[in-house]
Protein backbone atom coordinates (compact mmCIF):
# COMPACT_ATOMS: atom_id res chain seq x y z
CA UNK A 1 0.00 0.00 0.00
CA UNK A 2 2.82 2.38 0.83
CA UNK A 3 4.49 1.82 -2.52
CA UNK A 4 0.68 2.65 -4.16
CA UNK A 5 0.61 5.63 -1.94
CA UNK A 6 4.19 6.98 -3.61
CA UNK A 7 2.91 6.01 -6.87
CA UNK A 8 0.16 8.20 -6.87
CA UNK A 9 2.07 11.21 -4.78
CA UNK A 10 4.96 10.33 -8.04
CA UNK A 11 2.25 11.14 -10.37
CA UNK A 12 0.74 13.83 -8.65
CA UNK A 13 4.09 15.56 -8.56
CA UNK A 14 4.82 14.64 -12.51
CA UNK A 15 1.17 16.16 -13.05
CA UNK A 16 1.81 19.48 -11.17
CA UNK A 17 5.71 20.01 -12.35
CA UNK A 18 3.60 19.56 -15.69
CA UNK A 19 0.82 21.96 -14.95
CA UNK A 20 3.48 24.90 -14.98
CA UNK A 21 3.75 27.16 -17.31
CA UNK A 22 4.52 30.67 -18.32
CA UNK A 23 1.55 32.33 -19.77
CA UNK A 24 1.38 32.68 -23.69
CA UNK A 25 2.28 37.05 -23.69
CA UNK A 26 4.50 36.18 -21.01
CA UNK A 27 7.17 38.45 -21.66
CA UNK A 28 5.03 41.30 -21.87
CA UNK A 29 3.63 40.73 -18.63
CA UNK A 30 6.72 40.56 -17.45
CA UNK A 31 8.06 43.98 -18.29
CA UNK A 32 5.08 45.56 -17.57
CA UNK A 33 5.42 44.62 -13.94
CA UNK A 34 9.15 45.46 -14.06
CA UNK A 35 8.31 48.67 -15.57
CA UNK A 36 6.42 48.92 -11.80
CA UNK A 37 8.98 48.19 -10.02
CA UNK A 38 10.07 51.45 -7.82
CA UNK A 39 12.82 51.88 -5.35
CA UNK A 40 11.47 51.16 -2.07
CA UNK A 41 10.74 54.58 -0.15
CA UNK A 42 12.31 54.02 3.86
CA UNK A 43 8.68 54.89 4.73
CA UNK A 44 8.33 53.41 8.16
CA UNK A 45 4.79 52.03 7.22
CA UNK A 46 3.34 49.55 9.08
CA UNK A 47 3.80 46.15 7.29
CA UNK A 48 1.20 44.13 6.07
CA UNK A 49 3.22 40.83 6.95
CA UNK A 50 3.61 40.87 10.25
CA UNK A 51 3.40 38.35 13.15
CA UNK A 52 1.34 40.45 14.83
CA UNK A 53 -2.38 41.26 15.02
CA UNK A 54 -2.63 43.08 18.18
CA UNK A 55 -3.43 40.08 20.64
CA UNK A 56 -6.76 40.71 21.92
CA UNK A 57 -7.48 37.80 23.40
CA UNK A 58 -4.63 38.03 25.88
CA UNK A 59 -5.55 41.60 26.55
CA UNK A 60 -8.80 40.87 27.19
CA UNK A 61 -7.41 37.80 29.56
CA UNK A 62 -4.95 40.22 31.29
CA UNK A 63 -7.90 42.99 31.90
CA UNK A 64 -10.05 39.90 33.43
CA UNK A 65 -6.86 39.36 35.90
CA UNK A 66 -6.31 42.50 36.85
CA UNK A 67 -9.88 42.93 37.59
CA UNK A 68 -10.19 40.71 39.66
CA UNK A 69 -7.06 41.03 42.03
CA UNK A 70 -8.77 44.13 42.33
CA UNK A 71 -12.19 42.65 43.04
CA UNK A 72 -11.13 39.76 44.73
CA UNK A 73 -10.86 40.30 48.00
CA UNK A 74 -14.31 41.82 48.14
CA UNK A 75 -15.78 38.23 46.53
CA UNK A 76 -17.44 36.69 49.34
CA UNK A 77 -14.81 33.28 49.45
CA UNK A 78 -12.52 35.08 51.47
CA UNK A 79 -14.43 35.91 54.63
CA UNK A 80 -14.68 33.59 57.04
CA UNK A 81 -17.49 33.93 59.93
CA UNK A 82 -18.15 32.22 62.82
CA UNK A 83 -21.14 31.34 64.09
CA UNK A 84 -22.14 31.41 67.89
CA UNK A 85 -24.77 30.43 69.59
CA UNK A 86 -26.26 32.88 72.26
CA UNK A 87 -29.56 33.51 73.59
CA UNK A 88 -30.36 35.83 70.69
CA UNK A 89 -30.17 33.20 68.43
CA UNK A 90 -26.76 32.42 65.83
CA UNK A 91 -24.63 35.58 65.75
CA UNK A 92 -21.81 35.87 64.10
CA UNK A 93 -18.53 37.28 64.36
CA UNK A 94 -15.48 38.44 62.74
CA UNK A 95 -13.10 35.44 63.39
CA UNK A 96 -12.32 34.42 66.36
CA UNK A 97 -13.22 36.20 69.53
CA UNK A 98 -11.73 35.42 72.56
CA UNK A 99 -14.32 34.41 74.92
CA UNK A 100 -13.46 35.60 78.58
CA UNK A 101 -15.72 33.76 81.38
CA UNK A 102 -17.08 35.84 84.45
CA UNK A 103 -14.60 36.35 86.87
CA UNK A 104 -14.20 34.93 90.36
CA UNK A 105 -16.21 36.56 93.30
CA UNK A 106 -12.83 38.13 94.76
CA UNK A 107 -11.45 41.08 92.38
CA UNK A 108 -8.14 42.36 93.98
CA UNK A 109 -8.52 45.96 94.64
CA UNK A 110 -7.70 48.76 92.60
CA UNK A 111 -3.99 49.44 92.58
CA UNK A 112 -2.90 45.88 94.04
CA UNK A 113 0.42 44.62 93.11
CA UNK A 114 1.25 41.41 92.99
CA UNK A 115 4.98 41.57 94.85
CA UNK A 116 7.70 39.90 92.80
CA UNK A 117 9.15 37.44 95.21
CA UNK A 118 5.89 35.57 94.57
CA UNK A 119 6.22 33.47 91.71
CA UNK A 120 3.86 31.26 92.05
CA UNK A 121 1.57 30.72 89.25
CA UNK A 122 -2.13 29.80 89.47
CA UNK A 123 -2.85 30.04 85.57
CA UNK A 124 -6.78 30.03 84.09
CA UNK A 125 -6.68 28.94 80.59
CA UNK A 126 -9.94 29.61 78.51
CA UNK A 127 -9.75 28.06 74.90
CA UNK A 128 -11.95 28.94 71.38
CA UNK A 129 -11.22 27.56 68.03
CA UNK A 130 -13.18 28.10 65.54
CA UNK A 131 -13.02 24.72 62.61
CA UNK A 132 -13.87 24.59 59.04
CA UNK A 133 -15.47 21.31 58.15
CA UNK A 134 -17.65 19.68 55.73
CA UNK A 135 -19.43 17.48 58.45
CA UNK A 136 -20.08 19.68 60.81
CA UNK A 137 -22.75 17.31 62.38
CA UNK A 138 -20.49 14.30 62.82
CA UNK A 139 -17.75 16.69 64.63
CA UNK A 140 -19.43 18.17 66.71
CA UNK A 141 -20.39 14.62 68.10
CA UNK A 142 -17.17 13.19 67.80
CA UNK A 143 -15.27 16.32 69.64
CA UNK A 144 -18.18 15.84 72.37
CA UNK A 145 -16.40 12.27 72.87
CA UNK A 146 -13.01 13.01 72.94
CA UNK A 147 -14.28 15.46 75.68
CA UNK A 148 -15.36 13.30 77.79
CA UNK A 149 -12.60 10.17 76.52
CA UNK A 150 -9.92 13.08 77.91
CA UNK A 151 -11.95 13.21 81.29
CA UNK A 152 -13.95 16.65 80.53
CA UNK A 153 -17.10 17.33 80.50
CA UNK A 154 -19.69 19.07 77.79
CA UNK A 155 -21.52 21.69 78.99
CA UNK A 156 -23.74 22.86 75.83
CA UNK A 157 -23.88 21.24 71.88
CA UNK A 158 -25.32 22.46 69.44
CA UNK A 159 -25.10 21.51 65.34
CA UNK A 160 -26.88 21.77 62.46
CA UNK A 161 -25.81 21.59 58.94
CA UNK A 162 -23.88 24.53 58.63
CA UNK A 163 -22.97 25.45 62.05
CA UNK A 164 -22.54 23.81 65.18
CA UNK A 165 -21.10 24.61 68.41
CA UNK A 166 -19.46 22.90 71.84
CA UNK A 167 -19.17 24.34 75.18
CA UNK A 168 -16.70 21.59 77.61
CA UNK A 169 -13.87 21.96 80.13
CA UNK A 170 -11.13 19.62 80.07
CA UNK A 171 -8.78 18.88 83.15
CA UNK A 172 -5.64 21.25 82.87
CA UNK A 173 -3.32 18.37 82.78
CA UNK A 174 -5.20 16.89 80.00
CA UNK A 175 -5.24 20.50 77.75
CA UNK A 176 -2.68 19.90 75.71
CA UNK A 177 -3.15 15.99 74.34
CA UNK A 178 -6.90 17.16 73.83
CA UNK A 179 -5.51 20.06 71.43
CA UNK A 180 -3.38 17.80 69.49
CA UNK A 181 -6.49 15.41 69.32
CA UNK A 182 -8.89 18.09 67.85
CA UNK A 183 -6.10 19.24 65.60
CA UNK A 184 -5.81 15.71 64.17
CA UNK A 185 -9.55 15.30 63.62
CA UNK A 186 -9.55 18.73 61.47
CA UNK A 187 -6.29 19.14 60.11
CA UNK A 188 -4.70 22.41 61.18
CA UNK A 189 -5.75 24.30 57.99
CA UNK A 190 -9.24 24.35 58.79
CA UNK A 191 -8.71 25.23 62.69
CA UNK A 192 -7.97 28.18 64.29
CA UNK A 193 -7.43 28.50 68.01
CA UNK A 194 -7.34 31.21 70.70
CA UNK A 195 -5.90 30.24 74.28
CA UNK A 196 -6.13 32.71 76.80
CA UNK A 197 -3.98 32.43 79.75
CA UNK A 198 -4.33 34.73 83.22
CA UNK A 199 -2.28 33.91 86.09
CA UNK A 200 -4.59 34.03 89.13
CA UNK A 201 -2.04 35.18 91.80
CA UNK A 202 -3.59 38.50 92.51
CA UNK A 203 -6.52 36.50 93.46
CA UNK A 204 -5.21 34.11 95.15
CA UNK A 205 -3.27 36.36 97.38
CA UNK A 206 -6.33 38.21 98.17
CA UNK A 207 -8.28 35.10 99.32
CA UNK A 208 -5.57 34.29 101.70
CA UNK A 209 -4.98 38.20 102.85
CA UNK A 210 -9.16 37.37 103.65
CA UNK A 211 -8.53 33.98 104.90
CA UNK A 212 -5.65 35.48 107.10
CA UNK A 213 -7.40 38.57 108.43
CA UNK A 214 -10.61 36.76 109.13
CA UNK A 215 -8.92 33.95 110.91
CA UNK A 216 -7.22 36.25 113.03
CA UNK A 217 -10.44 37.81 114.13
CA UNK A 218 -11.99 34.97 114.54
CA UNK A 219 -9.36 33.90 117.07
CA UNK A 220 -9.59 37.45 118.55
CA UNK A 221 -13.23 37.31 119.06
CA UNK A 222 -13.01 33.72 120.67
CA UNK A 223 -10.67 34.58 122.88
CA UNK A 224 -12.88 37.66 124.42
CA UNK A 225 -15.60 35.26 124.48
CA UNK A 226 -13.93 33.18 126.58
CA UNK A 227 -13.16 35.95 128.61
CA UNK A 228 -15.99 37.01 128.76
CA UNK A 229 -18.24 34.12 130.04
CA UNK A 230 -15.08 33.98 132.32
CA UNK A 231 -15.51 37.27 134.14
CA UNK A 232 -19.04 36.29 133.87
CA UNK A 233 -18.91 33.23 135.65
CA UNK A 234 -16.31 35.07 137.79
CA UNK A 235 -19.28 37.87 139.42
CA UNK A 236 -22.02 35.46 138.97
CA UNK A 237 -19.77 33.13 141.41
CA UNK A 238 -18.72 36.53 143.97
CA UNK A 239 -22.15 37.81 144.02
CA UNK A 240 -24.51 34.53 144.44
CA UNK A 241 -23.06 33.90 147.75
CA UNK A 242 -23.84 36.96 148.54
CA UNK A 243 -27.56 36.65 148.14
CA UNK A 244 -27.45 33.70 149.72
CA UNK A 245 -26.18 35.10 152.97
CA UNK A 246 -28.72 37.47 153.05
CA UNK A 247 -31.27 35.02 152.41
CA UNK A 248 -30.11 33.11 155.26
CA UNK A 249 -29.88 36.46 157.61
CA UNK A 250 -33.89 37.50 156.68
CA UNK A 251 -34.61 33.67 157.35
CA UNK A 252 -33.14 33.95 160.76
CA UNK A 253 -34.75 37.00 161.32
CA UNK A 254 -38.13 35.65 160.38
CA UNK A 255 -37.65 32.90 162.89
CA UNK A 256 -36.56 35.25 165.73
CA UNK A 257 -39.80 37.67 164.78
CA UNK A 258 -41.98 34.35 165.39
CA UNK A 259 -40.67 33.84 168.40
CA UNK A 260 -39.82 37.64 170.31
CA UNK A 261 -42.99 38.86 171.59
CA UNK A 262 -41.12 42.54 172.84
CA UNK A 263 -42.13 45.31 170.64
CA UNK A 264 -38.63 46.74 170.93
CA UNK A 265 -36.84 43.96 170.03
CA UNK A 266 -39.40 43.08 166.91
CA UNK A 267 -38.90 46.50 165.67
CA UNK A 268 -35.27 46.32 166.00
CA UNK A 269 -35.30 42.72 164.07
CA UNK A 270 -38.11 44.40 161.13
CA UNK A 271 -35.32 47.22 160.91
CA UNK A 272 -32.83 44.63 160.24
CA UNK A 273 -34.88 42.73 158.39
CA UNK A 274 -35.43 45.77 156.08
CA UNK A 275 -32.35 46.31 155.39
CA UNK A 276 -31.20 43.01 154.41
CA UNK A 277 -34.34 42.83 151.63
CA UNK A 278 -32.72 45.61 150.56
CA UNK A 279 -29.25 44.52 150.63
CA UNK A 280 -30.73 41.66 149.16
CA UNK A 281 -31.99 43.80 146.65
CA UNK A 282 -28.86 45.23 145.16
CA UNK A 283 -27.19 42.21 145.08
CA UNK A 284 -30.29 40.70 143.21
CA UNK A 285 -30.09 44.05 140.82
CA UNK A 286 -26.27 43.86 140.51
CA UNK A 287 -26.57 40.23 139.47
CA UNK A 288 -28.98 40.83 137.08
CA UNK A 289 -27.24 43.50 135.24
CA UNK A 290 -24.37 41.00 134.96
CA UNK A 291 -26.22 38.60 133.60
CA UNK A 292 -27.94 40.99 130.90
CA UNK A 293 -24.46 42.78 130.10
CA UNK A 294 -22.82 39.23 129.18
CA UNK A 295 -25.87 38.03 127.28
CA UNK A 296 -25.50 41.29 124.77
CA UNK A 297 -21.85 40.87 125.26
CA UNK A 298 -21.90 37.45 124.32
CA UNK A 299 -25.12 37.94 121.77
CA UNK A 300 -22.43 40.89 120.11
CA UNK A 301 -19.15 38.34 120.07
CA UNK A 302 -21.22 35.33 118.86
CA UNK A 303 -22.36 37.71 115.77
CA UNK A 304 -19.23 38.66 114.65
CA UNK A 305 -17.53 35.52 115.37
CA UNK A 306 -20.32 33.61 112.65
CA UNK A 307 -19.67 36.83 110.37
CA UNK A 308 -15.96 35.60 110.22
CA UNK A 309 -16.23 31.97 110.09
CA UNK A 310 -18.48 32.94 107.12
CA UNK A 311 -16.02 35.25 105.16
CA UNK A 312 -13.61 32.25 106.26
CA UNK A 313 -16.08 29.64 104.80
CA UNK A 314 -16.47 31.86 101.35
CA UNK A 315 -13.12 32.18 101.21
CA UNK A 316 -12.49 28.54 101.33
CA UNK A 317 -15.14 28.22 98.61
CA UNK A 318 -13.46 30.65 96.46
CA UNK A 319 -9.76 29.37 96.90
CA UNK A 320 -11.44 26.11 95.92
CA UNK A 321 -13.27 27.58 93.11
CA UNK A 322 -9.75 28.99 92.04
CA UNK A 323 -7.96 26.09 92.41
CA UNK A 324 -10.86 24.18 90.50
CA UNK A 325 -10.44 27.25 87.76
CA UNK A 326 -6.73 26.45 87.70
CA UNK A 327 -7.43 23.01 87.26
CA UNK A 328 -9.34 22.75 84.19
CA UNK A 329 -9.99 24.36 80.85
CA UNK A 330 -13.02 25.73 79.63
CA UNK A 331 -13.52 26.11 76.08
CA UNK A 332 -15.46 26.40 73.15
CA UNK A 333 -14.88 25.59 69.37
CA UNK A 334 -17.46 26.76 66.39
CA UNK A 335 -17.79 24.73 63.35
CA UNK A 336 -18.74 25.94 60.05
CA UNK A 337 -19.40 24.42 57.01
CA UNK A 338 -17.02 24.87 54.11
CA UNK A 339 -17.46 24.06 50.18
CA UNK A 340 -14.61 22.81 47.98
CA UNK A 341 -14.26 26.40 46.41
CA UNK A 342 -12.84 27.46 50.51
CA UNK A 343 -10.85 24.35 49.97
CA UNK A 344 -9.20 25.21 47.57
CA UNK A 345 -8.26 28.87 48.44
CA UNK A 346 -7.18 27.55 51.62
CA UNK A 347 -4.58 25.18 50.29
CA UNK A 348 -4.04 28.02 47.47
CA UNK A 349 -4.01 30.99 49.42
CA UNK A 350 -3.24 33.08 45.83
CA UNK A 351 -6.26 34.52 44.00
CA UNK A 352 -7.17 31.90 42.28
CA UNK A 353 -9.34 33.77 39.42
CA UNK A 354 -6.25 36.33 38.89
CA UNK A 355 -4.08 33.24 38.51
CA UNK A 356 -6.51 31.33 36.23
CA UNK A 357 -7.03 34.80 33.57
CA UNK A 358 -3.40 35.04 34.11
CA UNK A 359 -2.23 32.18 32.88
CA UNK A 360 -4.71 31.99 29.79
CA UNK A 361 -3.44 35.50 29.22
CA UNK A 362 0.19 34.08 28.74
CA UNK A 363 -1.08 31.65 27.17
CA UNK A 364 -3.41 33.42 24.79
CA UNK A 365 -0.21 35.93 24.06
CA UNK A 366 2.01 32.58 23.42
CA UNK A 367 -0.49 31.23 20.96
CA UNK A 368 -1.07 34.47 19.68
CA UNK A 369 3.15 34.84 18.66
CA UNK A 370 2.97 31.74 17.24
CA UNK A 371 0.83 32.44 14.25
CA UNK A 372 1.64 33.88 11.69
CA UNK A 373 -0.73 36.59 9.68
CA UNK A 374 -0.74 36.27 5.98
CA UNK A 375 -2.32 39.70 5.46
CA UNK A 376 -3.09 40.57 1.84
CA UNK A 377 -3.11 43.95 -0.08
CA UNK A 378 -6.37 45.80 -1.25
CA UNK B 1 15.51 28.72 -5.64
CA UNK B 2 15.62 28.40 -2.28
CA UNK B 3 15.05 30.52 0.64
CA UNK B 4 18.19 32.31 0.89
CA UNK B 5 18.50 32.94 -2.72
CA UNK B 6 14.90 34.23 -2.58
CA UNK B 7 15.54 36.63 0.51
CA UNK B 8 18.08 37.75 -1.64
CA UNK B 9 16.12 38.71 -4.31
CA UNK B 10 13.57 40.31 -2.30
CA UNK B 11 15.51 42.45 -0.91
CA UNK B 12 16.98 43.84 -4.21
CA UNK B 13 14.08 44.34 -5.96
CA UNK B 14 12.30 45.95 -3.10
CA UNK B 15 15.50 48.54 -3.55
CA UNK B 16 14.59 48.96 -7.25
CA UNK B 17 16.29 45.68 -9.12
CA UNK B 18 14.54 44.62 -11.90
CA UNK B 19 17.01 41.78 -12.33
CA UNK B 20 16.40 40.39 -9.06
CA UNK B 21 12.52 40.93 -10.18
CA UNK B 22 12.84 39.13 -13.57
CA UNK B 23 14.53 36.18 -11.80
CA UNK B 24 11.39 36.33 -9.15
CA UNK B 25 8.90 36.37 -12.07
CA UNK B 26 10.89 33.50 -13.74
CA UNK B 27 10.83 31.19 -10.40
CA UNK B 28 7.11 31.56 -9.67
CA UNK B 29 5.00 32.46 -12.52
CA UNK B 30 5.07 28.80 -13.98
CA UNK B 31 3.98 27.75 -10.71
CA UNK B 32 1.64 30.48 -10.09
CA UNK B 33 -0.41 30.39 -13.74
CA UNK B 34 -0.43 26.82 -13.67
CA UNK B 35 -2.08 27.00 -10.28
CA UNK B 36 -4.01 29.64 -12.31
CA UNK B 37 -4.64 27.88 -14.98
CA UNK B 38 -6.09 24.61 -13.32
CA UNK B 39 -8.34 26.67 -10.73
CA UNK B 40 -9.90 28.73 -13.24
CA UNK B 41 -10.38 26.64 -15.92
CA UNK B 42 -9.87 29.93 -18.18
CA UNK B 43 -6.52 30.64 -20.04
CA UNK B 44 -7.53 34.33 -20.26
CA UNK B 45 -8.94 34.66 -16.54
CA UNK B 46 -5.60 33.25 -15.58
CA UNK B 47 -3.55 35.75 -16.91
CA UNK B 48 -5.67 38.40 -16.02
CA UNK B 49 -5.43 37.17 -12.49
CA UNK B 50 -1.82 37.25 -12.72
CA UNK B 51 -1.20 40.51 -13.86
CA UNK B 52 -3.75 41.60 -11.19
CA UNK B 53 -1.17 38.99 -8.72
CA UNK B 54 2.04 40.30 -9.69
CA UNK B 55 0.92 43.99 -9.96
CA UNK B 56 -0.63 44.12 -6.16
CA UNK B 57 2.56 42.30 -5.03
CA UNK B 58 4.57 44.90 -6.56
CA UNK B 59 2.54 47.70 -4.74
CA UNK B 60 3.18 46.43 -1.33
CA UNK B 61 6.85 44.91 -2.20
CA UNK B 62 8.28 47.53 0.36
CA UNK B 63 5.96 46.54 3.21
CA UNK B 64 6.60 42.76 2.64
CA UNK B 65 9.11 41.10 5.72
CA UNK B 66 9.60 37.68 5.51
CA UNK B 67 9.08 36.07 8.79
CA UNK B 68 8.39 32.26 8.80
CA UNK B 69 6.90 32.17 4.92
CA UNK B 70 8.33 32.53 1.66
CA UNK B 71 7.27 35.29 -0.78
CA UNK B 72 5.73 32.22 -3.04
CA UNK B 73 3.42 32.04 -0.43
CA UNK B 74 2.19 35.50 -0.04
CA UNK B 75 2.10 35.57 -3.90
CA UNK B 76 -0.56 32.74 -3.84
CA UNK B 77 -2.66 33.70 -1.29
CA UNK B 78 -2.90 37.19 -3.21
CA UNK B 79 -4.06 35.10 -6.39
CA UNK B 80 -6.35 33.07 -3.91
CA UNK B 81 -8.06 36.56 -2.80
CA UNK B 82 -8.36 38.12 -6.11
CA UNK B 83 -9.71 34.67 -7.77
CA UNK B 84 -12.09 34.81 -4.96
CA UNK B 85 -12.76 38.40 -5.50
CA UNK B 86 -13.86 37.65 -8.94
CA UNK B 87 -16.09 34.90 -8.53
CA UNK B 88 -17.73 36.82 -6.11
CA UNK B 89 -18.68 39.06 -8.38
CA UNK B 90 -19.48 35.94 -11.07
CA UNK B 91 -21.39 33.82 -8.10
CA UNK B 92 -20.46 30.41 -10.08
CA UNK B 93 -18.04 28.13 -10.83
CA UNK B 94 -16.84 27.30 -14.25
CA UNK B 95 -17.67 23.13 -14.26
CA UNK B 96 -15.30 20.68 -15.66
CA UNK B 97 -14.98 21.51 -19.57
CA UNK B 98 -12.59 18.84 -21.61
CA UNK B 99 -12.45 21.23 -24.08
CA UNK B 100 -10.80 24.29 -21.61
CA UNK B 101 -8.31 22.02 -20.86
CA UNK B 102 -6.35 21.63 -23.83
CA UNK B 103 -2.59 22.51 -22.70
CA UNK B 104 -0.18 25.16 -24.61
CA UNK B 105 2.02 22.88 -26.78
CA UNK B 106 4.95 22.57 -23.92
CA UNK B 107 2.63 19.97 -22.54
CA UNK B 108 4.38 16.71 -21.74
CA UNK B 109 1.37 15.16 -20.30
CA UNK B 110 -0.83 12.93 -22.97
CA UNK B 111 -4.34 14.46 -22.83
CA UNK B 112 -5.04 10.70 -21.43
CA UNK B 113 -3.23 10.93 -18.24
CA UNK B 114 -4.13 14.47 -17.81
CA UNK B 115 -8.05 13.14 -18.17
CA UNK B 116 -7.01 10.40 -15.38
CA UNK B 117 -5.93 12.65 -12.68
CA UNK B 118 -8.85 15.25 -13.26
CA UNK B 119 -11.16 12.42 -13.38
CA UNK B 120 -9.53 11.36 -9.84
CA UNK B 121 -9.67 15.05 -8.54
CA UNK B 122 -13.11 15.31 -9.31
CA UNK B 123 -13.77 13.06 -6.50
CA UNK B 124 -12.03 15.44 -4.08
CA UNK B 125 -14.38 17.95 -2.48
CA UNK B 126 -13.62 21.50 -3.54
CA UNK B 127 -11.27 22.12 -0.18
CA UNK B 128 -9.04 18.80 -1.00
CA UNK B 129 -8.44 19.90 -4.73
CA UNK B 130 -7.15 23.05 -3.54
CA UNK B 131 -4.95 21.41 -1.27
CA UNK B 132 -3.67 19.25 -4.15
CA UNK B 133 -3.27 22.05 -6.27
CA UNK B 134 -1.36 24.21 -3.90
CA UNK B 135 1.07 21.26 -2.75
CA UNK B 136 1.85 19.87 -6.04
CA UNK B 137 1.52 22.64 -8.76
CA UNK B 138 2.42 25.61 -6.84
CA UNK B 139 4.79 23.22 -5.00
CA UNK B 140 4.72 24.36 -1.42
CA UNK B 141 5.78 23.04 1.76
CA UNK B 142 2.51 21.91 4.07
CA UNK B 143 3.21 25.18 6.54
CA UNK B 144 2.94 27.89 4.19
CA UNK B 145 -0.36 25.94 2.29
CA UNK B 146 -1.46 26.16 6.08
CA UNK B 147 -0.73 29.46 6.64
CA UNK B 148 -2.78 30.55 3.11
CA UNK B 149 -5.71 28.63 4.10
CA UNK B 150 -5.52 29.39 7.67
CA UNK B 151 -5.73 25.76 9.17
CA UNK B 152 -3.70 24.43 11.46
CA UNK B 153 -0.07 22.44 10.35
CA UNK B 154 -1.71 18.89 11.50
CA UNK B 155 -4.83 19.51 9.71
CA UNK B 156 -3.48 20.08 6.30
CA UNK B 157 -1.23 16.86 6.58
CA UNK B 158 -4.17 14.80 7.64
CA UNK B 159 -6.14 16.51 4.51
CA UNK B 160 -3.77 15.87 2.23
CA UNK B 161 -3.12 12.31 3.32
CA UNK B 162 -6.83 11.63 3.48
CA UNK B 163 -7.19 13.30 -0.23
CA UNK B 164 -4.60 10.87 -1.82
CA UNK B 165 -6.33 7.91 -0.39
CA UNK B 166 -9.76 8.70 -2.11
CA UNK B 167 -7.86 9.11 -5.43
CA UNK B 168 -6.55 5.66 -4.64
CA UNK B 169 -9.90 4.59 -4.30
CA UNK B 170 -10.97 6.33 -7.03
CA UNK B 171 -8.72 4.98 -9.33
CA UNK B 172 -8.89 1.53 -8.02
CA UNK B 173 -12.50 1.46 -8.12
Amino acid sequence: MNNFFKTIEEILVDWGRQQRQFPSRSESLKSEILDKLHPAHPVLSKTLLQRGNTPWLSLAFTGLALISLVVGDLLPFGTSRVATFSNKGIEFSSPLSIQKNDSLFFIPPQGYEVPVTDGREFVRTDYSASVRTRHVDDLVETVGSAVRIFGGRVDSSNSSKQYGHISFVVPAEKFESFRRSVKNLVGGRFLAENIYTENLLPQKQSIEKQQKGAGETLAKLRSEKNKLSASHKQATTSIQPKINEVDEKIVAIKIKLDITNDPSKREILKTEERRLVDEKSVFEAELASENTNFSDKLYLLNLQIRENEAILDNAAKEDQKLIGTVATVRGTISFSWINVWQIIRIYVPINLVFLTFGVAAIIAYLIHRRRIYLFLPD
Amino acid sequence: MDQNEEKMLIKRAQSGDRQALGLLWDALTPKLFGYLINTTKDKPLAEDLLQTTWLKAIDNLSKFKQQGFGFGAWLFAIARNEHRQYWRKRKNETPLVQEEHDQPDNNRESPEAKIFIEQALAYLSKDDRELIRLRYIADLPVKEIALILKLNFVTVRVRIYRALARMRAAIVS
